[in-house]
């Protein structure tokens, strides 16, 4: 404990409650309408794009593990493939948000899911 | 992603891909190719296939890696951000993680780390710097379960993750919980947590409530859902529903993502096709390089500062620093002029042995970070960094919580970006409490990124006596058992100081052992005492500590006294000439020396304060049977403690190592003295009798 903070007994006993103030729970109410005047349509289309994109590749990875083939491309992974198909939107709303500055740290191949 | 990996990965997609001159959509190509060529183990792969599926991950795009290990990227993240704000630098970070990660130690330990009040109240004090909170925000990707284990409703009991925030700080962590099935909300609310950590808000926790349709992995046949469950969860899924959107809304046609959907199956096919072409995309062929894996496991450079561009931000000139001031005027030597011993308070110590170089590198390095528990104003538990508080300033050496984990895993993070940090165990019995953050956590992550991160990182670690069964215990054994990580354990003052001086100038994690028994100690060897200024004693180099004839003695740790004191009773009672050698470094360990040795006496012991089974000392043993065998008169003998708990101090003559053990040991097993009446047991009826035992 640094001496620049004193731990005083005549307040150490003090009477009181802990208070806790309200965690928001899916308060995002917006509509398309006002989401149009922050986001362009190249905007809207990329994030589809990214999401797409993460769904095709561990689609083709769920494929190659089952089936040994995507798109008539075959092969054999024996390694392990631990997928997160239906998580793309949070992946791609996070990294929407993320810099050059920002650094991500991750769980699994492309979404935590553990 | 010219420069990366010598350009291998980026020739790949610019030769056999039409990127169309776009500069994103090469970057594309890039990460989707990197990424499928390091999970098929191709050597054109972000890692070179040596991080695989489970470790993927791109640095310059500021993808830090994945981890296998659930919940162990929680103290990697927090040490980014220490990172971040330690050294001043833009940005935020993010860790991500599953709910099911909300149930490890490290994570919750993370998330106090980020939260501790001295951030925004200790860490400005100086006024000099500032006094934000850490940039981190903690992202559950909430899908309801671990593998088969659903969080909320069975093993949890939060009912929602974004509760935890209450737990952890007066701002609730900023806490949230949003629709992870709408990307616009996600955005929405990740926008307004950077911009909290960038006004220094920090940490924030959001819970993203999501869904895999997918299994946790292939082996996953979905026993513990309904089919219902995921086909309810299908027909929200959440880019069809966004695609719906956007076409209700008139933003785009049904056509468009037609177009989008195409060129994608088309890309990956050719990016798929690419990482399995044996030509294109070839694995790592350990037969033609066989060294491919050995070079990366250590990057052995030598850097004096981390970040040469900056001035290492310090409360006041070097020679102004009150422990430097009291160094200087103390004793290098621990007997004066006349051989008289000089008395404790005069004499330069252990502790100051370590403390020297720790200070130098404050001043040069500006990236280099010190903490652990009780490190500011007590000084470390011993007194390592006892008067540091006046010179270094808090944002750069600090108390940590008591938070095994997230001290070890934290200095792994704050690596990985850049830095360089010295982090401390108590006691080296908690290197259980931070087993995933040494063992696979600092020890892996340089060959496992085929040598792209560097690992400066010093963990120090105590060996105690005194303190009983679970404050008492030489772990040398463990750290060294595991590739990639470097283990020394000095037991001079001047050792002490080489050896720190190296593992501060060197870019490897190394384990650094010290011992409570001798903490306190002077110079007893070096002529002229300890040296003065800059000193470096490379690793891997053991030391004589007394030259002999007859017999070799080995020692790891603070038992070469205990050894010195055998050799006097061996010279003085049988006229035995015993050679003492102090092996100082474990990992890596050149055995020239003591093969040298062991030519010229025929029998060799070796002696530590470990418990003897699975010793340092039993695999050295073996080690020098196999190559000094023609030279060897009897066996090479292990002298430890015994495999029992550490008794309590007034029993520990017991269970230690004794200079009578190492006669005895001596007399029993490889020469007979004459006269000798020994007192442990080292004959081989004992032993397997113990063996048969379990002890």
């Amino acid at each position: 404990m640094p001496k620049s903070q004193y731990v005083d007994p005549a307040k150490a006993f003090d009477a009181g409650y802990i208070k806790f103030t309200d965690i928001p729970v899916c308060q995002y109410k917006k509509t398309l309408k006002e989401e149009l005047k922050i986001y362009s349509k190249e905007d809207m289309m990329r994030i589809y794009r990214d999401m797409a994109i993460i769904r095709e590749f561990e689609t083709m990875l769920n494929e190659v593990k089952v089936k040994s083939e995507y798109n008539g491309v075959q092969y054999n992974n024996p390694g392990p493939a631990h997928l997160s198909i239906g998580q793309e939107a949070s992946a791609v709303g996070e990294a929407y948000c993320l810099d050059i500055n920002d650094y991500l740290l991750v769980l699994t191949v492309l979404t935590a899911k553990s | 992603m010219k420069e990366f990996l010598d350009g291998s990965v980026l020739s790949v997609v610019e030769k056999h891909m039409n990127a169309n001159g776009n500069i994103k959509e090469l970057a594309i190509n890039f990460l989707l190719y990197g990424a499928l060529a390091e999970i098929f183990a191709r050597k054109t792969g972000f890692n070179r296939g040596l991080g695989g599926s489970m470790h993927a991950f791109f640095i310059p795009f500021g993808l830090m890696p994945n981890n296998a290990i659930v919940g162990a990227s929680g103290p990697i993240a927090l040490g980014a951000a220490l990172y971040k704000r330690s050294n001043h630098k833009k940005g935020i970070i993010v860790s991500n993680f599953g709910d099911g990660a909300t149930g490890r130690g490290p994570v919750l330990e993370s998330m106090n780390f980020a939260s501790m009040d001295q951030i925004t109240k200790l860490w400005g004090m100086d006024g000099k710097y500032e006094d934000g909170g850490l940039p981190i925000l903690f992202n559950v990707f909430n899908n309801h379960y671990g593998m088969g284990g659903q969080t909320r409703g069975e093993t949890m009991g939060y009912d929602m993750v974004a509760r935890l925030g209450a737990g952890f700080n007066p701002s609730q962590m900023h806490a949230e919980r949003v629709n992870g099935y709408d990307p616009l909300a996600v955005i929405d609310a990740v926008t307004r947590k950077k911009k909290l950590l960038l006004e220094g808000k920090g940490p924030a926790l959001l819970d993203v409530v999501t869904y895999r349709v997918s299994g946790h992995s292939p082996s996953d046949s979905s026993t513990y859902r309904t089919a219902e469950e995921i086909e309810a969860w299908k027909n929200a899924d959440p880019i069809l529903a966004y695609k719906t959107k956007l076409i209700m809304g008139g933003v785009a046609t049904e056509a468009e993502f037609d177009a989008i959907k195409e060129d994608i199956v088309k890309r990956m096919t050719e990016i798929m096709k690419l990482a399995i072409n044996d030509e294109i995309s070839p694995r790592m062929d350990l037969n033609k390089e066989p060294d491919a894996i050995s070079s990366i496991m250590f990057s052995n450079q030598k850097v004096k500062s981390m970040d040469p561009t900056r001035e290492a931000d310090m409360l006041m000139p070097k020679e102004e620093c009150p422990r430097v001031k009291e160094i200087k005027g103390k004793v290098r030597k621990s007997k004066d002029a006349n051989g008289k011993p000089v008395s404790k308070m005069k004499m330069y110590n252990i502790c100051d042995g370590l403390f020297e170089p720790i200070i130098d590198k404050f001043y040069e390095d500006p990236t280099l970070i010190a903490y652990g528990e009780d490190n500011r104003d007590w000084g470390g538990a011993f007194g390592v960094y006892k008067k540091m508080t006046e010179a270094v300033p808090y944002h750069r050496f600090f108390n940590s919580p008591i938070s095994e984990s997230a001290i070890v895993g934290s200095a792994v993070g704050y690596a990985m970006c850049g830095g360089r940090a010295i982090v401390e165990l108590m006691y080296a019995d908690f290197i259980g409490c931070a087993g995933d953050e040494i063992f696979n956590q600092m020890a892996k992550w340089q060959a496992m990124s085929a040598g792209i991160l560097k690992m400066p990182i010093i963990l120090r670690v105590s060996v105690g006596s005194k303190y009983g069964a679970q404050h008492s215990q030489d772990w040398t054994a463990l750290c060294a058992h595991i590739p990639g990580l470097k283990v020394v354990f000095p037991s001079t003052p001047s050792d002490a100081k080489g050896l720190m001086t190296s593992a501060l100038e060197g870019t490897d994690p190394v384990v650094f052992f010290e011992s409570q028994r001798i903490y306190g100690i002077g110079e007893d060897f070096l002529e002229n005492g300890v040296p003065e200024g800059h000193y470096e004693i490379p690793f891997g180099e053991p030391d004589i500590k007394r030259k002999g004839s007859d017999v070799t003695i080995v020692t790891i740790g603070a038992v070469l006294y205990r050894a010195l004191e055998a050799a006097k009773i061996l010279e003085e009672k049988y006229g035995v000439s015993a050679e003492v050698i102090d092996t100082r470094s474990i990992v890596p360990f050149n055995y020239e020396k003591v093969i040298e040795s062991v030519k010229k006496t025929g029998k060799v012991l070796f002696v530590g304060d470990a418990c003897e089974r699975g010793s340092v000392m039993r695999d050295m043993a073996s080690n020098i049977t196999e190559m000094c065998f023609d030279y060897l008169d009897g066996p090479a003998v292990v002298v430890g403690s015994r495999n029992w708990i550490t008794p309590a101090f007034e029993l520990e003559k017991s269970f230690f190592p004794q200079p009578d053990w190492i006669i005895d040991a001596l007399h029993e097993k490889i020469m007979p003295l004459p006269g000798h009446v020994p007192t442990a047991n080292f004959t081989d009826i004992e032993k397997i009798d113990r063996s048969k035992k379990g002890l």
